[in-house]
C-alpha cells in the first residue's frame, strides 16, 4: 500500500514553503483576526446572553413541540 | 464491527423514540398525579413526598416593580400559575387567551399569575412591552433568587403552567405547551373540580 | 493492541466523528433525567449542526444562536454568531461537515446500512445543491428578522420547521423522557418527524443528503472551503487523469479539478483511492 502522508513537501506548484506564512496566507489571517474582532464586538453588545438564555431554556417553538 | 454495533444502537433509539413520541398523541389526559414535576433530580432537596408543597416563603416583584411575596397566592382558593419568558412565541400568543378566562373565572375562585424566568429587574422594556401591548391585568411577577431554587430550576420548557392552592400545594399536574382557549378551559373546569 | 490502533488508524474519521459528537453532547445527566444542560459552557458555539436542547448538549449550535439573536428585538445582525462562523469556517471550512458534525456522523452510519442500490446524488443534484443556500438566506436570516410578533420579536424558521437535527438529538429524547411534553405535542411536531424519517430513509440510498441540499450550516461553511486553511491540493506533475478520485467522490466532485469546491466534507476517500497519490492535505 502506498504511505500516505499528511503533510505536502516542498515539491509542488505552490513553490517553496519556505515563503512567509504571513503573505501567504493573507486571507486566513484577515479572516481569523475579523473574526476575533467579530466575537470581542458580539460580546461587548451582550449578544452572549441572549444565546445563553435560549439556550438553557427549552423553548417547545424552537425544537417544534406545542 | 464497531459500525455494525453503533448502526443497531441507532437503530434501536430511534424506534424506541419513535414508539414512544407516537403515542403521545392517544394518551389521555393523566390520571391526577399529586406529583408536580415529574423528572426532579434526585439531589436536590425534593419536596416532602407528604405534601406536594412547591411554592414556600418567597418574595420578589411584579414587571413594574411593586414588591411581592407569598401571600398573592391567598387572594384566591386556586392559582394559575403560567411560566413564560420573553422570547417564547408560543407563550406571547396564549396570553390574550389567559387574560380573557383570568376576567372569566375569578368569581369561581380562580386567579391567573405569570411569572417570567428569563427576567429578574424590574421595568424591563421587553416585558413591559409585553404586558401592555396585550393588555394584561393580572399580575406578571418577575424571576428571583427564591423562585428560582424553588421552583423555576425544574422548569426548563416554557410555556409550563401549574396549579396551586393558597399554601403553595399543588392542584392537579404540571402542563406543558400552549393551549388555545378551548383546552384551557377544559384544563380549568377539570383543575377546579379537583378543589 | 496492534490491530486495535490500526483499525482507528483506518477509521479515523469515524473515531473523530464518534469521540466528538460523545464529548460536545456528554451530559449523559440529562439523557437520563430528561433535562437539558444550563452551565455557562453554553454560551459557546460548537462547529457542527448540535441542537442546544439536546440533552447532551454543552455548547450552543450557531445556527440555533444565529436564529436567537436575529430573532431578538435588539438585533438586527449577529457579530458573536457570526464571528464563532467565521473562525471555523476560514480555519476549516468544510472538514467541520465531514468529521465534527453529529447529524453528519449520523448520515454516514445510515449509508452503510447496506440497501440493494446506492447512490451518490438525488435526482437534481446539479440544482438541488442551491436549495440548502436559499434555506440559509430565507429561514435562517430573512424570516426570523422580519417576520415578528406583536412586540417585534421573531422566530427560528429553521429550527422550528425544519432542522431534523433537532428532532431527533432535542425532540425524540426529551419526548421519551417527559411525560408533559407528550401530551404537548401537535401537528409541527409531526411535520417535523415526517421531515427527520424521509432523511432517515434517503441517507440509506443516498449519500448525505441532507447535507448537500438542506444544511445551511453547510452552506455558510461551503463558502469558505475554497480559501480555508485546511485544504486539499493536486499535484498536476503526478495526477495521470484517470478519474479515481471522481468515481471515489461520494459527493460528486471532480476532485483533481476541483479539490477544494464547496461540496468537500473532507473525508479523504479520494485521497485514498488516488493510484499515484496525487492528492495530498495541506495545512497552509
Amino acid at each position: 500500500m502506498q504511505k500516505k502522508w499528511l503533510f505536502r513537501n516542498t515539491e509542488t506548484e505552490y513553490g517553496s514553503s519556505k515563503k512567509s506564512f504571513l503573505t501567504k496566507n493573507k486571507t486566513s489571517l484577515f479572516l481569523l483576526l475579523l473574526s476575533f474582532a467579530f466575537i470581542s464586538i458580539g460580546i461587548y453588545r451582550d449578544e452572549t446572553a441572549t444565546v445563553l438564555t435560549k439556550s438553557i431554556n427549552i423553548c417547545l417553538e424552537c425544537i417544534g413541540i406545542g | 464491527m464497531k459500525n455494525k454495533f453503533l448502526l443497531i444502537g441507532l437503530s434501536v433509539m430511534l424506534l424506541s423514540a419513535s414508539v414512544l413520541s407516537g403515542c403521545g398523541k392517544e394518551v389521555p389526559s393523566s390520571p391526577e398525579k399529586e406529583e408536580t414535576v415529574s423528572n426532579e433530580p434526585t439531589d436536590e432537596a425534593a419536596p416532602d413526598s407528604e405534601s406536594t408543597k412547591i411554592l414556600g416563603e418567597f418574595s420578589t416583584v411584579t414587571y413594574d416593580g411593586e414588591a411581592v411575596d407569598q401571600s398573592i397566592l391567598a387572594e384566591a382558593d386556586v392559582t394559575m400559575i403560567n411560566v413564560w419568558t420573553t422570547f417564547c412565541g408560543y407563550c406571547i400568543d396564549e396570553m390574550p387567551v389567559l387574560q380573557k378566562l383570568s376576567e372569566e373565572y375569578k368569581e369561581q375562585g380562580l386567579q391567573i399569575i405569570g411569572i417570567v424566568s428569563d427576567v429578574d429587574k424590574a421595568n424591563d422594556s421587553t416585558v413591559t412591552d409585553i404586558v401592555d401591548t396585550l393588555g394584561l391585568t393580572y399580575p406578571n411577577l418577575l424571576s428571583s433568587d427564591d423562585l428560582q431554587s424553588q421552583m423555576l430550576q425544574y422548569i426548563q420548557s416554557v410555556p409550563t403552567t401549574l396549579f396551586v392552592d393558597p399554601e403553595g400545594n399543588a392542584i392537579g399536574q404540571l402542563h406543558v405547551g400552549a393551549r388555545d382557549e378551548e383546552g384551557w378551559r377544559k384544563v380549568i373546569e377539570s383543575t377546579l373540580e379537583i378543589q | 493492541m496492534a490491530n486495535i490502533l490500526n483499525s482507528i488508524k483506518n477509521h479515523i474519521r469515524l473515531c473523530v466523528q464518534i469521540v466528538f459528537t460523545a464529548i460536545t453532547n456528554g451530559y449523559f445527566y440529562g439523557f437520563a433525567t430528561g433535562r437539558i444542560y444550563t452551565g455557562r459552557s453554553k454560551t459557546v458555539c460548537v462547529p457542527g449542526l448540535n441542537c442546544y436542547s439536546c440533552p447532551g448538549a454543552l455548547g450552543s449550535c450557531p445556527i440555533g444562536s444565529l436564529q436567537a439573536v436575529l430573532a431578538n428585538r435588539n438585533y438586527k445582525f449577529s457579530f458573536y454568531v457570526v464571528g464563532f462562523l467565521i473562525l471555523f469556517g476560514s480555519i476549516f471550512g468544510r472538514f467541520i461537515c465531514g468529521w465534527l458534525c453529529p447529524f453528519g456522523l449520523i448520515q454516514d452510519l445510515l449509508y452503510k446500512i447496506p440497501f440493494f442500490r446506492k447512490h451518490k446524488n438525488l435526482p437534481g443534484h446539479k440544482a438541488l445543491i442551491w436549495l440548502k443556500y436559499i434555506i440559509l438566506a430565507v429561514f435562517v436570516i430573512i424570516l426570523p428578522l422580519f417576520v415578528l410578533d406583536i412586540i417585534g420579536q421573531g422566530s427560528p424558521w429553521f429550527c422550528k420547521y425544519i432542522c431534523p437535527s433537532g428532532t431527533l438529538t432535542a425532540g425524540l429524547p426529551l419526548l421519551a423522557a417527559n411525560e408533559p411534553l407528550r401530551q404537548a405535542t401537535g401537528f409541527l411536531f409531526q411535520w417535523k418527524l415526517l421531515i427527520l424519517i424521509v432523511l432517515i430513509l434517503l441517507s440509506v440510498a443516498f449519500y448525505r443528503p441532507f447535507c448537500k441540499y438542506i444544511c445551511p450550516l453547510g452552506a455558510v461553511y461551503s463558502v469558505f472551503n475554497p480559501i480555508a486553511l485546511y485544504r486539499y491540493q493536486i499535484d498536476t506533475k503526478r495526477c495521470i487523469d484517470c478519474g479515481k478520485c471522481k468515481s471515489a467522490c461520494k459527493m460528486d466532485i471532480d476532485v483533481c479539478k476541483n479539490p477544494n469546491s464547496p461540496e468537500c466534507i473532507r473525508c479523504g476517500d479520494c485521497i485514498r483511492s488516488c493510484p499515484v497519490n496525487a492528492i495530498g492535505r495541506l495545512h497552509r
